[in-house]
């Protein structure tokens, strides 16, 4: 066994520092980060539980979207109940990289997270009545999918094919799911390796590293798993229905290529109403999306403002950094944010990419802009991205 | 004849934080459907130019801290917020002072608005929340003029400072809007055709709503009612979430929302369902099942929406009911805290103290919990607005 406490440095995002956070790293692979936020009256525990060696694939396509509903209802079905009669609440969220169970509440009753977190990680049975059931109402989740989220799982297929899957599934696959397949599948997701827990609260916890322990104890025993990288692709638009979409290749939250993709995507985006930005930040290749859902062809708006990069230089800049404060402004918003980074890579921070907005020339923005007007220009994207292979990638840090 | 009136100025410092917020609550009448759309208009487009700042000036300033400028029609009130460091607090100040008197409107923004405003009905829950009786092409920018002289006037507005500025700051903004006059008009008639002829919903999701009673701030019951609101329809463990989504299996999104009036609130039970074999007749049999599932509560429940209102109310934590800052949470924010300080105090005269409500809300019991929701739930309305699969 080994603990590791690591003090990082403060950097500045705007007026909201990057704080110092504590790590613990288990021997089963499970990480813990901590951060204070003074004076907090709330404290965020945020469980990031890694896809990896589960991602999303065209036979399970949805699976850990159910397997979400079910493990957030609790063992006994009664988790958000018993939560909120203490004042606490906890919701869920499936990502393609990693599924998140947030649970937020008064700070001095932390105890009730542990007593959560210890139900969330434990093994459980499900019946064939309960999955039905259920189906029913992630039915509903799916006819009320928005044309932002259709736009955006457009996008995805089409610069990742199945790589780049919807993780909310379909009725008809997520109807396939049996209990045992869903067993199979928690205790591959829900193994301690692929499990950080994430703390944002007002001050320290006494003997958090034995605390998580315990809880990392109750996971299920698996193999390590690798991740399924995803490779850079190929900018591209799309439409469908009212709305269109512009993508770009975002490569990796360390790469500063990203930062500026963001940067010129949020510039764009505020020049008209209707618009929005999409990132959410992998260690993988990924996607910086530029969408409307009111015009019809935003690749033709992004063409028409290729000339006024320069102009809008300062305005990506500026909303970029209001973009990373945003994420910082809240214990829970924080504790999102440190997890989606530490639960892809041991360390992962957004500092690096807070540096890179923070840094950015005209010249670094320009590269960012001229992403999205290759992916205007590249609009029968389809049988260009048809024959994307996707390799296993080993020996990769978590 | 003019008015000579200033806006009510708040303050609310904390000196620990790292910015300042100004929020800005301009109170309005119930509103008929044209008029409606034309302040939604106006609220739009304040922002889009003024007579010192472009849209791109407005949001580099105002977009430094992390959170957009906002202009937004609210229930019952039209909502401003902007956030700035400490030490641009005064650009903040003149930014709101534009925004808010000397805002350009020009008919190509108005033209453009219309683009964009004229497929509103493909959004269920805006449909749900707003239903329409007018297409955006029928408002004239006349509609628009006439709307700001009635409504965007200094008696109707109430300005909150919070956070970290300096503390010359509320005198600033008291200097700053000295002599703000607008013309004298008269209130128009209430136009009460605004419930009929709703526009459909263009998707294939139908919306039910409860709609209730109001209930007024000054009420002497209202902390006891809060709780029995909270019973019903606050949390994963509220009845609105347990029967029609978690028994019926009915729904995915369900909300109970408090609905600003110019007294208190109305309360909205609304949720949103893409059941093919859907009919009006589903509304009234989810709110018997409901009012059924009061019959059944426990102490576990009223100890569930008292730890929900705790959690709430007392630490900023979960989801709020009260519709009035734009996000459904309360948060540990300062942005939503002065706004809804000022929010309650423009419109009650009574500072916002949760604690006050939440003292009287643990002595409510089991039995009156029982029978205020079940008053609540027996006096609401069953509203259905069908998406294209009820009515096939």
């Amino acid at each position: 066994m080994f603990g590791l406490t690591a003090a990082l440095i403060f950097t500045f995002v705007g007026s909201q520092p990057l704080a110092e956070q504590q790590r613990i790293v288990d021997e089963s692979g499970a990480v813990t980060v901590f951060e204070a936020v003074p004076g907090s009256k709330t404290i965020a525990m945020h469980l990031f539980a890694a896809a990896k060696g589960c991602q999303e694939t065209p036979d399970r396509h949805g699976w850990r979207h159910l397997l979400e509903h079910l493990v957030a209802k609790g063992t006994d079905s009664q988790l958000a109940f018993k939560l909120e009669t203490a004042g606490w609440n906890i919701s869920a969220e499936t990502f393609r990289d990693f599924t998140t169970y947030k649970l937020e509440g008064p700070a001095n009753r932390w105890q009730i997270g542990f007593e959560a977190l210890a139900d969330i990680v434990s093994s459980r049975k499900w019946t064939q009545e309960q999955l039905s059931h259920e189906l029913k109402i992630l039915n509903q989740e799916l006819a009320l999918a928005t044309l932002e989220a259709k736009l955006r799982n457009q996008a995805w297929l089409l610069a990742f094919g199945n790589a780049g899957l919807d993780p909310a599934g379909t009725s008809e696959s997520i109807a396939q799911a049996t209990p045992e397949s869903l067993t199979t599948l928690f205790n591959a997701q829900m193994a301690a390796d692929n499990l950080t827990l994430s703390i944002v609260g007002p001050s320290p916890i006494p003997g958090l590293e034995a605390k998580c322990k315990t809880i990392w104890k109750l996971a299920p025993k698996a193999k390590k798993a690798v991740w399924i990288r995803r490779t850079k692709t190929i900018p591209g638009s799309d439409s469908l229905e009212l709305g269109s979409v512009v993508f770009a290749s975002a490569p990796g939250f360390g790469n500063p290529t990203t930062a500026w993709t963001l940067a010129a995507a949020l510039a764009i985006a505020s020049e008209g109403e209707s618009r929005f930005v999409s990132y959410t930040p992998s260690l993988f290749a990924g996607l910086v999306l530029l969408g409307s859902t009111s015009e019809s062809r935003i690749g033709a708006v992004v063409s028409g403002i290729q000339s006024q990069s320069d102009r809008l230089y300062e305005t990506g800049r500026q909303l970029a950094l209001g973009w990373l404060a945003r994420h910082l402004q809240s214990t829970g918003a924080r504790a999102n944010w440190n997890g989606i980074f530490q639960c892809q890579a041991i360390g992962g921070r957004p500092d690096s990419l807070a540096q890179s907005i923070e840094t950015m020339t005209l010249e670094d923005f320009r590269t960012g802009m001229s992403s999205f007007i290759e992916g205007a220009a590249n609009g029968e994207t389809r049988t260009l991205l048809s024959s994307m292979k996707f390799k296993p990638l080993q020996g990769y840090p978590r | 004849m003019i008015l000579l009136s200033g806006p009510m100025v708040l303050q609310y410092p904390d000196a620990a934080l790292d910015r300042a917020t100004i929020q800005v609550v301009i109170k309005l009448p119930e509103l008929g459907p044209r008029e409606e759309m034309a302040v939604r208009a106006i609220s739009d487009l304040m922002m889009e130019s003024t007579a010192e700042y472009s849209k791109p000036q407005i949001m580099r300033w105002g977009g430094q801290c992390g959170f957009r400028p906002t202009v937004e029609l609210m229930p019952g009130f039209v909502r401003m917020s902007i956030s700035i460091p400490p030490e641009q607090v005064g650009t903040g100040i003149s930014i709101v002072d534009s925004v808010l008197r000397r805002s350009t409107f020009s008919d190509q923004a108005l033209n453009e608005w219309k683009l964009t405003n004229q497929t509103a009905n493909s959004d269920y829950w805006k449909t749900a929340l707003w239903p329409q009786t007018l297409s955006v092409s029928d408002l004239r920018k006349s509609d628009l003029r006439d709307a700001f002289v009635r409504y965007f006037r200094p008696e109707n507005v109430t300005i909150a400072i919070g956070g970290n500025f300096p503390s010359d700051s509320p005198q600033k903004l008291e200097t700053r809007f000295e002599g703000w006059v607008m013309p004298r008009t008269v209130a128009i008639p209430l136009d009460l055709n605004r419930t009929k002829n709703t526009l459909s919903n263009a998707t294939s999701t139908s919306t039910i709503e409860l709609s209730g009673q109001e209930i007024r701030l000054t009420d002497a019951d209202f902390p006891s009612k809060l709780l029995a609101i909270f019973a019903l329809g606050v949390g994963k463990g509220s009845t609105l979430f347990q029967v029609p989504r978690e028994t019926m299996g009915l729904t995915y999104r369900q909300e109970l929302l408090l609905w600003p009036t110019p007294k208190g609130f109305r309360i909205r039970m609304i949720l949103a369902t893409s059941d093919p074999e859907f009919s009006p007749a589903k509304g009234g049999a989810v709110r018997d099942s409901m009012l059924q599932s009061i019959g059944t509560w426990t102490e576990a429940h009223r100890s569930r929406a008292l730890g929900a209102a705790e959690g709430l109310l007392i630490y900023g934590n979960g989801v709020s009911p009260f519709a009035i800052t734009g996000q459904a949470s309360m948060g540990e924010s300062l942005e939503r805290e002065t706004q809804i300080r000022a929010y309650w105090f423009a419109t009650s005269g009574i500072e916002w103290n949760p604690k006050s409500y939440f003292d009287i809300m643990k002595l409510v019991d089991l039995t009156t919990l029982k029978e205020s929701a079940q008053t609540l739930l027996e006096k609401s309305e069953v509203r259905v607005i069908l998406g294209l699969q009820g009515r096939k």
